[in-house]
This record gives C-alpha cells, structure tokens and sequence, in this order.
C-alpha cells in the first residue's frame, strides 16, 4: 500500500524518467552485444564530457594563464618526435601554449557553447510546437510561417549578421564578453525550427487522442495536459533531435570559430585551434591543426552515433 | 424554465426534472478548403453538418441511446455533451443549469466532474505512460476530491468497483487485455462521483464475451449509484439491451425517438424499419432479408429542404423531397416522417 | 468428397527460444456449395485457419502436423509456383480492410481486368465486359463508370464488392471470407451478404465464412465451426448451434449476445477472457472459465466427441456415443 502511495505522490516525472531509463538500460544492454561501435561512441562521448567538465583538473596546463606561457617551449612536436618533452605530450604551438590543454579546454568551450545552444533551442522549440500544435488555427499558422522563414536562415549567416552589428555597435572588449552568448544564441536560433516541428506534429497527433479527450473532460488546465500528459508521449524524438543537434552545433561552433566570428582568440576552442594551426600547417607544424581537427572529428561523430543509438532505444516499434 | 433559477446550485431540485435537457444543438464543421484556395478553385463553402438540430431530455437514472450508422453524428453528440466540442447552436442544460454559451461556462466547469465519458478505444484513451492507479486518481486529484492515503484507497476501491484487482493499479495500461483497459477507463469515469455518463461505443472494439462483461458492469454500476447514460452505439442488439429510450439518428437528425420496447415491437420511421429488417438475427437462421439500395449520402451539404433519407425510401413521395419532416409525437414515439404523419405507411 | 478438407492442423509460431502452438488439431471440412461459418473471438484462430489453406501463412508460423487437401489434392505441401494456381481458380480470398485489399495507385477497372485476364484467355476487351457484369450483377449501380474510379473514391461497401469481384472472377468453387463485413455499417453489410447469398446460388461456390457475428453466421451458414484458442470446440449444423449450444464455451457465447427479438434481464456472464498462446492451461483450454469444469478437464483434453446434432470437444459428452 505505502508503496502505491509514494508512486502516486511521484507524480509523472519519476515515473516518466524512470521508464526512460529502463528504455536506457535495456537499449545499453542489446547494444553491447549487437555494436561495437556504439558502445566505443557512448564511452568517447563519456569521455569527452568528463574531460570537459574536469577540464581545470586534468588538464596539465593552464593555457588562459598568460603567466606560465613560455616561448622558449614555443612550436614544439608531440612527445614521440625528436624534440619532444613529455610535459608536452601534443606538441605545442607558437606561443608555448601546451596542445592537450588547449584541446582539453577546447573541447569544454565546443561542449559548453553547443551543449547551452541545444539545450535554449529545444526549450524554445519545444514550447512552440507544443502551443502551435495545441492551438492550432491562426496563431500556429503565424508561428510556423516565421519558423519556415527562420529555417532558410543557415546559422553561420545569422552569427555574421550579428556579429557584424556587433562589431561597430560596441568596442572590442565588450564585443568580446559577449561573444560566446552571441554564438549560443544564434545556434540556438538555428536549431530551434526543427524541434518546434517535430513536436508539433506529435502533439498534435497526441492531442486528438482520448486520453488527452479524457483529460479535457476532467477539466484539467491545458498546460498540465501539455506537461503531464502530451510531452512524455512526444519527448523520446526530441532527445533524438536535440543530441543530433548537438553534433552539429559543435561543428556550426568550430566553423565559426574558425572564420574569426566565434568565441574570442583569447578563449581556446576546437575552431579557433584549427585556425591558428591552420597558418602553421604549410611550414611543418602539423599537429597544431592535426590534434584539434582529430578531436573535433571524434567529438561530433561520437555524439552522432549517441543520437542515432537514442532514436533506436526510443523508438517503442523496435525495441 | 427560467434562466436564473439555473445560477444558484440546485439545492431544492425537483426530482421529475431531466438530468440533461438538449434543445435544438447543432454542431456544423467548415468541409471547404481556406477562403484563398477556395476562391481559386472556384469552389463553394460547404458545411458538414455533422449534428442539425436534434432535442431531447435525460430523466434521472435512466438511458438514452443514440443509435445510427457510421458518420451520422452520433459521436458527435457525445463530445458536444462533455464539452469536447463547441455547438454551432443550441443549448444544453445540465440539471436544470445551461452549459453551453460564453456566460455560461463559469457555471460549466463546477459541472463538469459531474459528467464524464467512456470512449469507445480503451487503449487511446488511457496515457500508455502512466500506471492505471495514477490514470485513475486523475480526477480525484484533478477535482481536489481527496490526498495521500485517502486517494490511494479510493484508488483501490474503484478498482475493485469495476472488477479489478486494486494491486492492478502498479501496473501500466499496455500489460491488460482491452476489456480490462475498458474496465479502467470506466473507474476513471467514476473516479470523479459523475451523475451522468457519455459512452461512446464502449464495446464496439470487445469481442462478444467481453462485450457482455463491460455492458452488464455498466448496467450494475447504474443500478448502484443511480447513474445516467447517454449511450451511443451502431449496434441496436447492443443498444436495445441497455436502454430505456432509443433515438434513431440519420445525418444528424433525428428520425425517431422511442420507449426501447416500442421501438423494437413497432418501429415506424423507413429507416428505423430497414435497419431492425436488415440486421442479422441468431434466432432466425437462415432468414434472406431483402438489401437496401443506395448508399448513405455524406453530410456535406446535405439539402435541409427535403427528407434526408428520401432517396432510399420506398414511401418517398414530393412531399418528402420538398419539405424537411420535423419530429413529432406519433402514438407513444416520436418520428420525423411525413409518410407517418400522413398514415401512408401500411 | 468434401471440396476442402483439413486434418489435424497445427500450426507453431517460433518466437525466440518459445514454440506458441497457434493452432493444434484443427480438423474441418466443407463440401461443394456449402457455407461453413468459423467464429470465435480474436486470437482464436480463425484467420491463421484461412490464410493456411490459401497457403498464405508469414514465416513465423508454420505448420507442423496435419493436412489440408482442396478438391482432392495436397496443397500443404505445394510449392509457391502450384499454389498460385490454386489461388484464384479454386479457392478465392476476401479479407476485411478492403482499402488494403486493392492497389490505391490503379483504377479499379485495371485490377479487375488485369486479374480477369491471369485467369483466363479474354482478351482485354472482352475481360473489362466481363468486369463490368460482375460489377453489375453484384450491385453497383453504374459499373462502367466505376471501373475508372481509384478505390479511395468509392465507399467502403463498393470497396468490398470490387473485393469480391476480384476473388471470385475466375469462379473459384471456394472463396474464403474473413470478416468481410466487420467494417461496414448494416445496411451496407446486408448488401455484401446478399452478393455472398447469390454467388453460392449461381455460381454453386462453396464459402468459408469467418466471422465474430454470431448473426451473420446464422444468417448465412449451413454449419459453423465454433474456435476456441486455436483448437475447434464445436461442429454442428447451424440451427443446432443456435437453439441447442453443446459446448459449455459456445452456449456462453451465444448467452452473451444481446438480442434483438429476444430481451433479456442479463447477458450470460463469461469471466476473464481467453488465454493468450503463451500461457495456455493444462486440459481444455476453456476449463478456467468454465462453469462445468470438472476434475478431468483441468487434467486431460477432450476430443472432438458427437453430441447432440454435431461434434464438440468437451468432456461432458464423453461415453454418450
């Protein structure tokens, strides 16, 4: 009896979540055996969140500390060539700085800055398809329309767009706090449309359901009905999209970044890596645009293949 | 009845007063395509008149079954009643309180745990993510009735109400066979101490011994708490078994409405004639029963100057393809034919 | 010498490492011009029995024990090339969804003359007249212009009758129909009947009819065959059926009908519902539910024993010869 009460005073999200996680498990369970490739994926995928997240700690250097720069290390080779030095163990680049930390802080700008931007582009999303799809009539309409429009905007156009303002509306210091937040929003604005999509079509398939039906008959508020009952039933392709989503913002990030309209040179990411290797490559020193490019390579593809393993577990006809 | 004696709560209610008191409710949908494309194609507007003035009362305790062919608006009936769906006109009166209007919504919702319904698809109608003890103290909660243990209880109560066993609330819809999620569907219905009842053909998709298990469930239940049903089913056996008073519906009016009994002995619209001929019947084997022609016509633009059934009526004559039959009382029924009204029929 | 005749049936689904026994000593027969009702609930089994004796059975399932011979040949045994030439010419199928039973993309006309012309040495021409009688003859009011219709533009009992058109015009001599009627209101479903009553009358087709109406069997069939989790429990001429149920499963069934002529305070109770393929008991499969089981029930299973007009496979009648 005790038992049935706290699950009823649980409410729907413990029950929802952990009904997903038992998907999870089962789903992590039959991979195992059945792909090798994704359980290789979901450990870089690990990886490469853990390292960012302990990035301070693990890395062996701190790269933003100008003070522990050395020029005499400067433009060093990964530890296996001649003249390597194992407190390098990826060589380093033209100001001394150490190539594993710049890639470790790297890959924690790359995460952070498309981690956020996915995260505000399915929040947005996913309340406008559910209003959209709720609603319906001319406001969804209006709505979609807007969203179409949005669509045919690629994100690296709407970075330029605002950085451009930006760039002659506020001086450089400013221009460079409020970079990274310019980036996230206009991934998130990039990546919005698809989600809102999605779900409302779901949602509105879920709508002309009876249990919904029986929900309205019992009065409950339309946004508890969205919350409890129509978003568990749409949610296992969001995340789909959403982690999709993500391999794709840490590429739109590296681009940008790589063009010089992204995060700011003083703040290391994948992209801006790649790019100051990028001058380097023709003289010889390789591995100051090989490493950061490798570790893109391997980020995005490892979240890819996370994505697609999702839409697999998720999905209740397969599984 | 006046208008104000709704407002107040119906503390002093005269016991002969219709639970459900049903006026001249229309519900029409736009079938034609948005004005732009509509005006390309050169296209009239076109209404789908899915329900066209029907009327009708509920006594207390009783039930009241709309019974037609797919697509004549019977279902349609069932969503107006609970509130699914807003009329194009008319009124509906809950205990002597009108529920539809903007001025009377405020009034609609204290009403609207006193009304639930039953749809015919168990399975879509309970959320496949939530175990059936939280789908059915939805409404307990839902309606504040109760909290914590006391709902846990009355959880179980409900389930053992409907013929579950109360452990069967841990369990998840998708794990019961569908005259079991039937029976849930219906304690979620009750969950909320209702009056009245809409069932919308909640045995249709029930093979017949389940079928036989839920309607006598629903029978018992009426008995127990006094409930009234606006049933609404294609099956007249089924219909004839659970009601008092039958309404023949055909595109979305009614054609007869009578006393189950009389209906069934003498049954006097064409139409409610044909569909009584033309079902098959286990206690006359091997009987040839003559098919009707024609096919029913959709109720997209149906003429309202004319007899919706004319054209597949034996006794049709100008009359009936010039004036629309209103009903009126034709010995103890009700019948909407001018053949009958004439006495044209034999 | 019955037209179709199956003996001992037993069909297995292997589903991992489990073997479900979806069907298990089946045995039926129906003679030429005979219409032989099979009902039941979902699951009994009554579709797997069709789509057995067209040789339509998806890989899953298989048969394991048992024959089925059409018009005194094997055809369990046949390859995929000779039971193309049974389908059609000797035995013909309707099934329920009739949207799904025909092409969306062609026009009715083109099925039917193409699957006329399989069939026979018609030419083209001489197959769209022939289209166009049966189209007439089951109904329709102007057949010429249906056969340039697609099918999503005609109804669903218009729908239904180019179905069995379809079936039935090389003149099978038996056409199996599955629930041709579930989907259709009565008035339409009293049209498709009629096209069933008038191909056995003129074209002497024998029909398997498998349907949960209980009415409609008794409306249409000489005997019925009464399934009960994959296993017959009663075969019996119609009326006998009706008026004089044997065994105790079809004698709630028939309770539990409501009727139109016949009121009555309740409807026969039948508790739970029948047990899924996975979790069959022990004995008769219907002892559970059963209100006169008996010791033996619970322990052996009963054959198909005679019994008043036919045979019903229950315990009760065991030793009345």
């Amino acid at each position: 009896m005790a038992n049935a009460r706290t699950r009823i005073a649980g409410g729907t999200r413990t029950r929802f979540s952990a009904h997903l996680g038992r998907r999870l498990v089962r789903g992590c369970a039959d991979q195992l055996i059945d792909s090798p490739a994704t359980v290789v994926a979901l450990l870089l995928a690990f990886g490469f969140c853990t390292m960012a997240v302990f990035a301070p700690w693990l890395a062996p250097h701190d790269t933003s500390d100008v003070g522990t720069l050395d020029l005499m290390q400067a433009l060093r080779p990964p530890v296996w060539l001649e003249g390597g030095d194992w407190a390098y163990l990826l060589g380093t680049d033209d100001q001394g700085r150490d190539m594993l930390s710049g890639i470790i802080f790297g890959a924690r700008t790359s995460l952070l800055v498309s981690g956020v931007a996915v995260l505000l582009a399915t929040l947005l999303g996913t309340a406008v398809g559910l209003f959209c799809g709720w609603v319906g009539g001319r406001p969804d309409a209006v709505l979609m329309r807007i969203a179409e429009v949005q669509l045919s905007f690629p994100a690296i156009l709407i970075v330029l767009l605002i950085d451009g303002l930006g760039r002659t509306a506020v001086s450089t210091d400013l221009h460079n706090v409020a970079a990274v937040p310019v980036l996230i929003i206009a991934i998130a604005l990039s990546n919005w449309v698809q989600i809102a999509r999605t779900v409302r079509g779901s949602s509105m398939a879920e709508k002309n359901k009876e249990y919904v039906q029986a929900a309205r008959v019992l009065g409950i508020h339309p946004a508890a009905i969205l919350l409890r009952h129509i978003l568990p039933n749409i949610f296992a392709p969001v995340l789909v999209i959403a982690t999709l989503g993500i391999a794709g913002a840490i590429l739109t990030e590296a681009t940008l970044s790589f063009l010089g309209v992204g995060v700011p040179p003083t703040q290391p990411s994948l992209g801006t890596l790649i790019r100051f290797g990028n001058n380097f490559l023709i003289s010889g020193e390789w591995w100051m645009t090989v490493f950061p490019g490798l570790a893109l390579v391997l980020l995005a593809l490892s979240v890819n293949i996370v994505g697609d393993w999702l839409r697999d577990v998720l999905n209740p006809k397969l599984s | 009845m006046a208008m104000g004696e709704g407002e107040c709560t119906p503390a002093t209610k005269p016991v002969n007063r219709p639970l459900i008191r049903v006026r001249d409710l229309a519900c029409h949908f736009v079938a034609s395509p948005p004005p732009l494309i509509r005006l390309l194609q050169r296209r009239r507007r076109s209404l789908l008149k899915a329900v066209d003035g029907v009327s009708f009362d509920i006594a207390r305790g009783t039930t009241f079954s709309v019974v037609g062919e797919s697509g004549c608006g019977k279902s349609t009936i069932a969503r107006l009643l609970v509130g699914l769906l807003p009329p194009t006109r008319g009124r509906i009166e809950f205990d002597g309180v009108d529920i539809t209007g903007d001025r009377a919504r405020r009034n609609a919702r204290a009403l609207r745990r006193r009304m639930q319904i039953i749809f015919q698809d168990a399975t879509a109608s309970l959320d496949p993510r939530w175990r059936v003890s939280a789908i059915v103290g939805e409404p307990i909660r839902a309606f504040r009735l109760a909290d914590g243990h006391e709902r846990t209880e009355r959880v179980s109560t409900l389930l053992s109400a409907v013929g579950l066993d109360p452990n069967d609330g841990n369990r998840y819809p998708h794990q019961f066979s569908s005259g079991q999620r039937q029976r849930v569907s219906i304690a979620r219905a009750l969950a909320g101490n209702p009056d009245f009842i809409v069932c919308d053909e909640p045995t249709s998709s029930l093979d017949v011994s389940v079928q036989a298990q839920i309607l006598n469930l629903l029978k018992d239940l009426q008995t127990r708490l006094g409930l009234t049903y606006l049933f609404i089913s294609h099956n007249m056996a089924v219909v004839s078994y659970v009601s008092d008073e039958i309404a023949v519906m055909y595109l979305g009016r009614f054609c007869e409405v009578a006393a189950t009994q009389e209906l069934l002995r003498s049954p006097r619209h064409p139409y409610t004639r044909m569909l009584l001929e033309t079902i098959p019947d286990i206690d006359a084997p091997g009987v040839r029963r003559p098919p009707i022609g024609g096919e029913a016509p959709s109720a997209i633009d149906t003429p309202s100057d004319c007899c919706a059934f004319h054209p597949r009526c034996p006794f049709a004559d100008d009359r009936c393809r010039r004036e629309r039959p209103a009903l009126r009382p034709a010995g103890p029924a009700q019948v909407a034919c001018h053949a009958v009204e004439e006495n044209r029929i034999g | 010498m019955p037209l179709l005749d199956i003996q001992h049936l037993r069909i297995e689904f292997v589903q991992g490492r489990k073997r479900l026994v979806a069907l298990d000593d089946v045995s039926l027969a129906i003679d030429p011009e005979e219409v032989l009702g099979v009902v039941g609930e979902s699951g009994a089994g009554k579709s797997l029995t069709a789509m057995s004796v067209i040789g339509l059975l998806n890989p899953p399932a298989t048969v394991t024990r048992g024959q089925i011979t059409i018009d005194g040949r094997r055809s369990d045994n046949l390859t995929d090339r000779q039971l193309r030439r049974i389908r059609g010419k000797i035995v013909g199928a309707v099934f329920q969804e009739s949207l799904t039973s025909l092409n969306p993309l062609y026009t009715i006309g083109r099925q039917l003359v193409q699957t006329i012309c399989v069939h026979s040495d018609l030419t083209a021409r001489a197959a769209r007249g022939r289209a166009v009688d049966l189209l007439a003859e089951f109904g329709l009011s102007t057949p010429e212009r249906q056969l340039d219709a697609y099918p999503h533009q005609l109804s669903g009992g218009m729908r239904q009758r180019v179905v069995i058109a379809l079936a039935v015009c090389a003149n099978p001599r038996l056409l199996i129909a599955d629930e041709p009627t579930t989907a259709l209101d009565v008035s339409t479903q009293a049209q498709i009947l009629a096209v069933l009553r008038r191909l056995r009358r003129e074209y002497r087709t024998a029909i398997m009819l498998i349907t949960h109406d209980m009415g409609v069997i008794a409306e249409m069939a000489d005997r019925v065959a009464v399934m009960y989790a994959g296993r017959i429990v009663e075969d019996a001429p119609v009326r006998e059926v009706v008026a004089h149920p044997q065994h105790p499963y079809t004698a709630a069934l028939i309770g539990a009908i409501p009727r139109l002529r016949r009121q009555v305070g309740r409807l026969t109770r039948i508790d739970g519902a029948m047990p899924p393929l996975s979790a069959l008991p022990r004995g008769c499969a219907f002892h559970p539910r059963c209100p006169k089981a008996f010791a033996r029930c619970r322990e052996e299973r009963p054959p198909m024993l005679s019994s008043g007009g036919g045979r019903a496979a229950c315990w009760l009648f065991d030793g009345n010869g």
